[in-house]
């Protein structure tokens, strides 16, 4: 199954202030070993809402509206696409991420051949 | 980590056996990989990690489970090495020395973490992949164990994907182990002309899993995709361990691009798609980027393609059509020219013939498919009468193409592809007696050329 994790910004930080150079290699070390699992399919961090937009959709109506926006919990700072076996463990992979602090969604990715 | 992210979740209950349950599958095969170094025992080093196992099982429910469950399993597994080696005298100098490198190495890495972190556990565990597909064990053994030991995956996971007995899959794996140690069978990475034909072997087993899941050689499933999502992970786990490899990169590429079609290969009720009536749509493109990056990797190396860049390279060609009649099938024909140079096989020959009747006419495939009738390692394939069926309906000799699709429906063990074929039969025979020409869109099979393996074994 594939799983998508969806890294949440932090509350009044959306831009995190620049991580240091142990975080860092502590980070590409967690990508390395995801990759030498074979689990890793996708992954990248999001630019800031900011630079974001947003389009409503009423009927046939769109509306269209710019970023930043501020409902801090609901906005997505980066995202990986994992081939696991369960949520499991996903979620034991997750719990290895070398961070100290923010909250990560894990959701199953729909992968079953298109019924109907 | 932090402690307060394993408290939240050793508070659920019987979470703990779902966290073991991936543990294992994450972490075993480096567990076993390590302690196979220490013991040069597999199915010892496998016992030992059991063990551990089972300590967790009994232990984390009160003790919690611990920060680090990797370490924690490796650490326990280590004690019961010793303990084992002590128990048995005749390995009592082993077993010392082992001891002194327990103690030496908790002097210098506290946490022992290092002992499955280190650079060394990907020797180890490329040692373990050799293992598992050495020659000396039969090709299902092979398969049995690469995916138990390598997989993470449990006796009755194997059973169910490859539907045999629990036993049997069961018994297949202690034989195997038991072949390995009564062989002597060194744990180590093979050198020279030897490592070519090994990785060939290790390429195979993984291949097969992946065709196994790919197109189920029987019952009622089409497709097994958490097979071929198994050996995709197989695959890409090699293609780190031996990066020099251009056929590794080659295998990897052409199971991405494959697995790129899975949702498209079967309508709601399992029934076959044929590659050229899928919708396109449906294909992943996440894979179809992963298998072309692969297969550059797999061509930037210098030399002749081998087999799997090949048929990589073929499977590419239908990637890169956004639509059926943009396919370049004279290049297809030319990929296979070389393949059938390269591995040269009757099941390749009959791929270049559909490859030819697409690029050049059914007549010029139908030449092709006459000649290997007669040859005697497709006497049991249910693919060279369906494709002859096919060619023969497109020629117009609607009575012969009924008779050779019904032989090939009475062939194959796999049921949508049989009731698919019986279909086809029909048409052939109703468009025989002069109804409705049922000619449609030419029904280029969505198969992988399953027996082009470098070894021939599968022939």
């Amino acid at each position: 199954m594939r799983v998508m994790i969806l890294a949440k910004s932090q509350p009044g930080a959306e831009n995190p202030p620049n991580p240091t150079a142990e975080a860092v290699v502590a980070y590409w070390k967690f990508h390395e070993e995801l990759v030498a699992a074979g689990i890793l399919l996708a992954g990248d961090r999001l630019h800031p809402s900011s630079e974001a937009s947003r389009v409503r959709f009423e009927g046939t109506s769109r509306t269209v509206t710019d970023g930043p926006f501020t409902e801090a919990k609901e906005l997505v700072a980066g995202f990986w696409i994992w081939q696991v076996r369960s949520l499991d463990e996903a979620i034991e992979w997750l719990k290895r991420a070398p961070y100290d602090g923010g909250e990560f969604e894990v959701r199953q990715i729909f992968d079953q051949p298109a019924a109907g | 980590m932090t402690d307060s992210s394993n408290q939240a979740t050793s508070g659920r209950g019987d979470d703990v056996h779902r966290v073991l349950d991936a543990v294992w599958r994450m972490d075993s095969p480096r567990l076993i990989a390590a302690l196979t170094r220490i013991v040069r025992d597999v199915g010892l080093a496998e016992d030992l990690a059991q063990d551990a196992l089972e300590a967790a099982i009994r232990q984390w429910p009160e003790a919690g489970i611990p920060d680090r469950p990797a370490a924690w399993l490796m650490a326990t597994a280590k004690h019961r090495a010793i303990d084992a080696l002590r128990r048995q005298t005749a390995f009592q100098r082993k077993a010392d020395a082992l001891g002194r490198d327990l103690e030496l190495e908790q002097g210098t890495a506290p946490d022992l973490d290092a002992a499955i972190d280190d650079a060394a556990i990907g020797d180890d565990l490329l040692r373990l992949v050799f293992i598992c597909c050495h020659p000396v064990l039969s090709v299902d053994a092979r398969v049995a164990l690469t995916l138990r030991l390598l997989g993470g995956l449990r006796t009755d996971e194997i059973a169910r994907a490859f539907l045999v007995s629990e036993t049997t899959i069961g018994q297949r794996i202690v034989r195997a182990k038991r072949t390995l140690s009564e062989a002597h069978v060194p744990f180590e990475v093979p050198h020279g002309a030897d490592f070519d034909a090994r990785l060939a072997s290790v390429l195979q087993v993984v291949y097969l899993v992946f065709n196994e899941g790919y197109s189920a050689t029987s019952g009622d499933d089409w497709v097994r995709p958490a097979l071929c999502e198994d050996a995709l992970r197989l695959g890409r786990v090699l293609a780190g361990l031996v990066p020099e490899e251009p056929e590794v990169h080659g295998l990897v590429a052409l199971m991405e691009i494959q697995g790129s079609r899975m949702r498209a290969r079967t309508d709601p009720t399992g029934r076959p798609i044929p590659l050229l009536e899928q919708h396109r749509a449906r294909w992943d493109r996440l894979l179809i980027d992963r298998g072309l990056d692969a297969l550059a990797r797999a061509e930037s190396f210098d030399g002749p393609h081998g087999p799997y860049a090949l048929q990589a390279a073929i499977a590419a060609c239908h990637a890169r059509a956004r639509t059926p009649d943009e396919t370049d099938w004279p290049r297809i024909v030319a990929l296979y020219d070389a393949l059938a140079k390269s591995a040269p096989s009757p099941i390749v020959e009959l791929n270049r013939a559909v490859a030819v009747s697409m690029a050049y006419g059914p007549a010029a495939g139908l030449d092709l498919v006459d000649a290997l009738v007669t040859e005697p390692s497709l006497q049991a394939y249910h693919l060279l009468p369906a494709v002859r069926g096919d060619f023969l309906m497109k020629v117009g000799r609607f009575d012969e193409a009924a008779a050779e699709l019904a032989r090939a429906a009475s062939m194959t063990r796999n049921v949508p592809e049989r009731n698919l074929l019986l279909e086809r039969a029909r048409a052939a025979g109703e468009a025989a007696l002069g109804r409705a020409p049922a000619v449609g869109r030419p029904a280029t099979r969505d198969e992988p050329p399953r027996s082009v393996d470098i070894t021939g074994a599968e022939a």
